[in-house]
This record gives structure tokens, sequence and C-alpha cells, in this order.
């Protein structure tokens, strides 16, 4: 399949299995979510499958290629971008800018090259690309505005700019809702299903369950570090297991 | 071979050692804050101690009773106030640069008070005489009664913080003063920590005194190299940063009993004298992690947020930049001897834009540009002397401290530990460096010994060298241009603002790091090379390592993201030094530093919004009816994304 996919994904922190061979399909063109009370090794494996924590065992693999043992920087420039559960913007920098860097970054670059100040032959598309991207989320008009000085909802845009610009095959979001009201996460939620009905795979890790009923096209509920149940994210939230941990209903 | 004797000796110096490891310490576990002016604020204490009891002829007890019950404390709780309380927000960064700014506050009022003279009287607290022990054996009384010291704060410290409640409150206050303040006391408990820190800082510099010569920078130096004593207790156990010190103590001593082949006597000495900077160096080396409190960004509290956009050139900075470029020709008129000192300038500035380079473009701290300045100066010293056209020279030495900075950089980012080893972790790393360079290479007769630092003929002028100088701070500031412009001054920023966020858009993190840490231990090496070239001497305390704590300070002080900032900035440290008394500049620049947590970015940040506020009309309102349509739609845009 296109898209996603990781198999066999442990992660142990001395005697605690926090993420404990899991398996996961995030198929192209559909948002996947993973649900789970705190501590069922979500944002463990988010990080697994980042790179941004090592991992002890299992693959993850994009398209057909193995980025299993990549460094983070190596996966996003192989396709998988992300943003994080806390808010993690260049605040010195403008939206514009903030956009930029993930455009700019898809391919390294010799560090003498810009030491030297050569011309940086995909400046143009590069600047396209961000334009592209600003018009798509409606960031244009605050492209000039530091990232710093936005409200918080406006904040989780532009790292979702930042994280579309290097044109990924696969986006992954870490509570992406939290923070912002009702009116934002709506909005959120509809520039989410543009993108996956573009083809993106969209791995969503979220307590919101209306906002994972709403965009949702699968749900994985992980409890304990394993995937214990996985169906249509309705079935998921309804499932006395999901109700049990969630609102302690049996 | 164990020599009996010789560690009876070690044990003297291992008490001196643990003394200030338990006092840092203990510090650190009573206020947060990794007091690198512990040693500063120790000299002071003994100094006034000195002046006590030989100037105004104070009996000893009653000068120490002063000095420990009044003194000390009160420069704790003064410390607090001023300084530590409306930092209490800060993060790591803003701390550390607050304890440099005491560090140097403290150095300069040294210089300001006594003129940093060296004393060998000063008067001791302990009674002379010994123990006889089985062998011949003596043991000082001295030693005794330090060892009981140490022990009794170690342990007193130890019940007092985990099984009394007023220890929890302590620890309370430590962890988050804000969210303690509704619990308990937070701001007295937290004086309390800091009058008891400086009351050990005294104590420490009372004992040393009589042992050590009284002088500023070697004492501070001192206390700074034991710091590899507490890393080794990894910032928390009291218990194994005393025995640490004593056994480091003892094995210094105990070194001076090996006699190896000739050749290798002179690395043995330099061992043995230096053992606890060697156990600092590889300590950081070594262990993976600290307990550091470290939270925030690695330049937190240095910057103003949204101050800079790399790709946007700031309008009003080219105003300083050419009232700049005009001043920096004006020594050219300058009378001889003011042209001489003025020398000082441009090699001075080129040092400190490396600083803006680490600390202001990539958010990494560096302490360690003394080490780099010093090695670019002997290389180049070494390449001319060797053959080479000084010309050559004088790049070809800068261009070899490369891989040591690469070699720095490397270090603080691998293992894959980065994101743990930043701020004070990288601090003391990069001091580490320049204090094993000071020791092992700048004092060393077989690297110093005989050097010859010339300019060629054409560059015996004054004249001629400042311009070469000039030259050489344009290309460092081209070079800077370009580290802070375009893609990869983006990329740079980026890593600055948040390293997480850089690594999910793609940068080399790593890499990034390295090549700014070599690029910066480039630039200094120029600085240093101009330096020595300047003086026509390669001088060591010219790059001794305390003195890259001044210029840290210093740049943070004028803002350590300009580089307009810094070359004022060292112009602004020479002619303080030339036209006052020693001890102002440290003064000066140690005032500015305690007060950056108060005004975030230093002078720079200050004057770019002056500048602001100038181009901005006066009286005209800023406000809706004055936005474009263009500005009127962001309005609407942010009105609509605060609102929902």
């Amino acid at each position: 399949m296109t898209g996603l996919v990781i198999r066999g994904l442990r992660r142990r922190f001395g005697g605690l299995a926090a993420v404990d061979g899991v398996d996961l399909d995030v198929p192209a063109g559909a948002v996947t979510a993973l649900i789970g009370p705190n501590g069922a090794g979500k944002t463990t494996l988010f990080h697994c499958v980042t790179g941004m924590d090592a991992t002890d065992g299992g693959t993850v693999v994009l398209g057909d290629r193995d980025l299993s043992g990549l460094p983070p920087h190596l996966r996003a420039r192989a396709g998988i971008a992300w943003t994080y559960q806390r808010i993690e913007l260049f605040a010195g920098m403008t939206v514009a800018e903030n956009v930029r860097v993930g455009a700019e970054n898809r391919r390294g670059r010799p560090l003498v090259a810009g030491l030297l100040g050569l011309p940086d032959p995909r400046r143009a598309a590069v600047r396209a690309a961000t334009g592209a991207v600003l018009d798509r989320l409606g960031l244009s008009a605050l492209a000039d505005v530091p990232a710093g000085t936005l409200p918080t909802g406006t904040m989780r845009l532009v790292e979702l700019g930042r994280a579309l610009a290097a044109a990924p095959a696969a986006l992954l979001l870490d509570e992406p809702a939290s923070g912002l009201d009702d009116h934002q996460i709506a909005r959120l939620a509809g520039v989410l299903r543009t993108l996956a009905d573009d083809g993106l795979a969209i791995l969503l890790v979220e307590h919101d369950l209306r906002f994972v009923t709403a965009v949702a096209d699968t749900a994985h509920l992980m409890v304990s570090g394993r995937v214990l149940l996985s169906g249509r994210p309705e079935e998921v939230v309804a499932a006395p297991l999901a109700r049990e941990l969630y609102v302690g209903e049996a | 071979m164990f020599y009996a004797g010789l560690a009876l000796n070690g044990l003297a110096i291992g008490c001196v050692a643990a003394l200030a490891a338990v006092g840092l310490l203990a510090t650190y576990r009573v206020t947060g804050v990794f007091n690198i002016a512990f040693g500063a604020i120790a000299v002071f204490c003994a100094y006034v101690m000195w002046q006590c009891v030989r100037v105004w002829g104070m009996p000893v007890g009653v000068a120490a009773v002063l000095v420990l019950g009044i003194v000390a404390p009160g420069i704790g709780l003064a410390l607090e106030r001023l300084v530590y309380r409306p930092l209490r927000r800060a993060g790591a960064s803003g701390l550390l640069v607050a304890t440099l700014g005491v560090l140097v506050l403290q150095l300069g009022l040294v210089f300001l008070l006594w003129g940093g003279r060296s004393s060998v009287d000063a008067p001791s607290l302990l009674p002379a005489g010994d123990v006889r022990l089985p062998g011949a054996l003596r043991l000082p009384f001295a030693t005794i009664v330090e060892l009981c010291v140490v022990a009794l704060v170690a342990a007193v410290l130890t019940v007092v913080l985990k099984a009394t409640r007023a220890g929890l409150m302590v620890r309370a206050v430590v962890d988050d003063r804000d969210l303690a303040a509704a619990l308990v006391p937070a701001d007295r408990l937290a004086a309390a920590g800091w009058a008891f820190g400086s009351f050990l800082a005294g104590l420490a510099g009372v004992l040393w005194a009589p042992v050590y010569h009284l002088d500023p920078y070697s004492l501070t130096l001192t206390v700074l190299e034991t710091m590899g004593v507490a890393v080794l207790a990894r910032l928390t156990s009291l218990p194994v940063a005393v025995g640490a010190a004593l056994a480091i103590g003892v094995g210094q001593t105990e070194l001076t009993a090996v006699h190896p082949a000739p050749r290798w006597q002179g690395l043995v000495d330099a061992f043995h004298t230096n053992l606890f900077v060697l156990v600092l160096f590889a300590a950081l080396m070594v262990l993976p992690r600290l307990g550091i409190r470290d939270a925030g960004a690695i330049g937190g509290g240095l910057h103003r947020a949204g101050a800079r956009r790399p790709s946007s050139p700031d309008p009003v900075s080219r105003l300083p930049l050419g009232a700049l470029s005009l001043a920096s020709v004006l020594p050219l008129f300058f009378d001889p001897a003011d042209l001489r000192a003025a020398l000082a300038v441009p090699a001075l500035a080129v040092v400190f834009v490396s600083l803006v380079v680490a600390t202001g473009y990539a958010g990494q701290i560096s302490l360690g540009q003394a080490g780099y300045a010093g090695l670019g100066a002997l290389f180049m010293a070494k390449l001319a002397d060797g053959g080479v056209p000084w010309l050559a020279a004088l790049f070809l030495g800068p261009l070899l401290v490369v891989p040591v900075g690469w070699f720095t950089g490397a270090v603080s980012v691998d293992k894959g530990v980065a994101i743990h080893r930043r701020g004070l972790y990288l601090a003391l790393t990069t001091f580490a460096t320049a204090a094993v360079v000071a020791r092992f290479v700048f004092a060393q007769p077989v690297f110093v010994g005989g050097l010859t630092v010339f300019r060629p003929p054409g560059f015996t002028d004054d004249h001629w060298f400042y311009g070469l100088e000039l030259a050489c701070l344009v290309l460092a500031l081209l070079l800077v241009r370009a580290l802070h412009t375009g893609p990869l001054g983006r990329a740079l920023a980026a890593l600055r603002d948040s390293e997480a966020a850089a690594v999910s858009a793609g940068v080399d993190v790593r890499r990034m790091k390295v090549f700014v840490f070599a690029c910066a231990a480039g630039l200094a090496g120029l600085g240093g090379a101009l330096t020595a070239s300047a003086a026509q001497a390669f001088n060591p305390t010219d790059f001794d390592p305390v003195q890259g704590l001044v210029w840290f300070a210093a740049v943070a002080v004028w803002g350590v993201d300009s580089a307009v900032g810094a070359v004022v900035g060292a112009a602004a440290l020479v002619a303080v030094d030339a036209g006052t008394v020693v001890g102002v500049s440290g003064l000066l620049i140690g005032v500015g530093a305690v007060l950056l947590g108060r005004f975030p970015g230093g002078i720079g940040a200050a004057v770019r919004r002056a500048g602001h506020w100038l181009a901005t009309p006066a009286g005209r309102p800023v406000g809706k009816r004055r936005l474009s349509p263009a500005g009127r739609a962001v309005a609407t845009r942010l009105r609509a994304g605060r609102t929902g």
C-alpha cells in the first residue's frame, strides 16, 4: 500500500513497554486516528515514527522506503512531516518565514554554498511552495506578522503550514486540536479532510473524540503500548473498552 | 606506588576543592542556580577579610564574624532581591548570564577597590601546627578543620533537605517558585538560600586565601575548575562531590612522584598541576547527562522574541552601521599612543562577532572563545615562525582552529542527547575546553616558550596594520551576514528558536551546530591572531578563560544577536579600559549583565526599539485609522483568530 506502514514497533523504558509491538497502517488519502488514555504510549509511538525517540525494534516504511534507523531530519526530508503536542514555532520569524523554512530544507544544501552567499537554485520553487501553502491555509494576509505574536489557533495553522511546505507524503499530528476552540477545531477538520482528499496520509494522535469522529476514516485504540481495537471512528469510540477508558463506563 | 605523605598533602588540596564543590552544590540545591560567580564572591569576601585585618587592624575573629556573618550573607540577599528574583521565570541561559554578570561585577569591584593586587599575607582563621601520625607523617590542623567543615555542611544539608519540613519547602521553591509561593514564603526561603550559598562562598574564600595567593583571577579560576567535581557528582550528590574532590586532590599530589622518561616529564607535570581541569573536561565528555534544570530555549533571556527577521534587513540598523563605518576610520587620525591602544578594537570586535554567530544567531552558548582566540594567535605565530608568509599565516592560523570548534560542537550534540546537552552543559563544555587549552597549551613552555610574534614590513606601521585589521573585520562581518540571511540564516534562526521544530522541518541540527561552532572558532581565532599581532607578543593572559567569560557578558549586554552591537561593545570596552582605572569596565559589564533579565536583548535591542520609535512621528496615533487596506485585512484576521 502507499502511505505509512508501521510494523512491530517496540520501545521500552526499563521494565516498561511503552510501545509493545505495534502494527499500524496509515494509508494515503485517509485520516487515521490513534486514541487512548494518558500513558497509553501514543506520543512515544509518534516520536518513534518521527525518529525523535529511539526504538527497540520494528520498522517504519513510507511508500517503498524503509525509514527505520534514519535520524529525524532525514525522515522529514523523506516525506514525513509532523507537528508537536506543544506548539513549536520559530517565534522570531514571520509566518511566511516559518513556512519557508519547511520548504527550503526538503533537501540538503552544502553549508559552504550558503556561507559564500551563492544563489539558491531552488529559490523560485521555495517561494512558490510557500505562497501556495499560505494561500491554502488562509495565512497570506498574515505572511509578514511575527509568528510569536499570533493567537494559539493561528499558531497551529502556521505549524501545519510549515509541515505542508515540505510537500510530505505523510503528515503526523500530535493533539492538533489541543488549545483550540470549537470554531478553530471545525476549521482544522476541514483543512485535514481536504489534505486527505488530495492524497496525503494523515495520522492523528488525539484526545478529542468528537474531533476524531468528525475527521478520521479509521481509528485505533491504544492501551498500555498496544493497539487493542481498530475500526471506524464512531465504532471504536462507542466500544465498551473505549467508553470505560474515557468516561469510566463499562 | 602510593605515598602516604603525598596523600596527606593531596588531602589538603582535596579539602579546598571539596569546599568549593559542596558550596556550589549547596547553592544549586537551595537556589536552583548553578552559581558560576561562587568563586568571585569567595574572592571578594577574602579581600574584605584582608582589608579588615591587615589594613584596619581588626582582630581576625571580629573580621571573620563581620565577613561571614554580615558581608557574605548580605551579598546573597542583595543578589536574590536585585538579580535573581526578577529572573525567576527566566530560562537557564538567562540565569547563566546573570551569574556571569555577578562574576564580572564582583571581579570589577575587587580590581577597583584593591587594584587586583596579589597578596601573600591573607589572614588565616585556622590554627597553625599539625597532628603527628604514625610513620613520621603530619596532618595540618587546617586540613582537619576543613574536612570537618565539609563533612558538617554536607551532612547538615543532606539531612535538612531530605528530612525536614523546611527542606521540603526549599525544594518546592527550587522546583517551581511561582507555584510554591501559594503555599510557602517562597521569597524568604529563596533569600535564605542565597544568603546561605554566599556564606559558603565567603567561608571558602576566607579559608583558601592563606593557602593560595589572594589573587582575583587565579582564585576565581581555581573555583571554576573545581566545577568538575560538581559535574562528577551530577550536581546532586554531596557525598560523591566530597569523595571525588578528595580523590582528585590525592591523585594530583601522587602524580608528583611519577617520573617517566624526561621527554614525558613536562606532560606529567602538566597533569599533576591541572588534574581538576582535566576532570572537568573528561566528566563533561563522558557523562551523558546532568541533572540540570534547563528549561526554556538556549538563548532564553538573551534574545527578544520577534526581534530579528533574518531575511528582512532592518532599515534602522543601517543608521548605526553607517555611523560605525565612519567612526572606525577615526583612529587613523589619532596620536600614535591612542592609535596603538585602538589596535585592540577591531581584533576584539572580531572575537565578539564570533560570539554573535554562536550564541546570537544559533543559540549555542559558548564560553570558550578565549581559548579559540589564543589558539588562532598561537597557530599564526608558529606558522609565521616556520616560514609561512605572514599574511597567509594570519588566515591559516585561524583556519587551524576550525577543527577545534568542530570538535566542541560535535561533542555537544553527539550520542543523540542534543536536547539534553544544552544551556549550562554547553557553557561548561566550552569553558572547560578553554581552560584545558589555557593550562595545557598556553601555560606550557614547550608550546609558547620563545614564541615570537611579529608584523612584516609594511604592517609595522600602526596605520597600515589598523587598516588591515579593519579589512579583517569587514571580512568577518560579511561572513556573519551570510550566516544571518537567506536559507542558511533562517535555518540557524530556526535552530535558535526551536530545535524540535527545526528538526521536523528537515534542518540537520547536528550539522548546523557543529558548523556554527566551527565558524565561530575560526572567527575567534582570527581575532586572537590580530590581538597578538597588534601587541607583537603572545600574552597568555589575553586569552585567559576568565577573560572569555567577561567577553561573553559584554556581548550579551550589547545584544547577543547584534553584530553592530558587538563591534560597538568592543570599542567601548577598549575605550573604558584605556580611559579609566582597572575594574570600571568589569563593573559596567557586570551591572549590564545582571540587568539583562529586565531588558532582554540588551543595548542592541534597546537601540532598535528607540530607532523604531523615532521612525514613528511623535504624536501620531498608531491605530486602525492609519492602517492601509492590507493592514486592515491583517487586523481583521488577527481579531477573527483571537475571538474565534
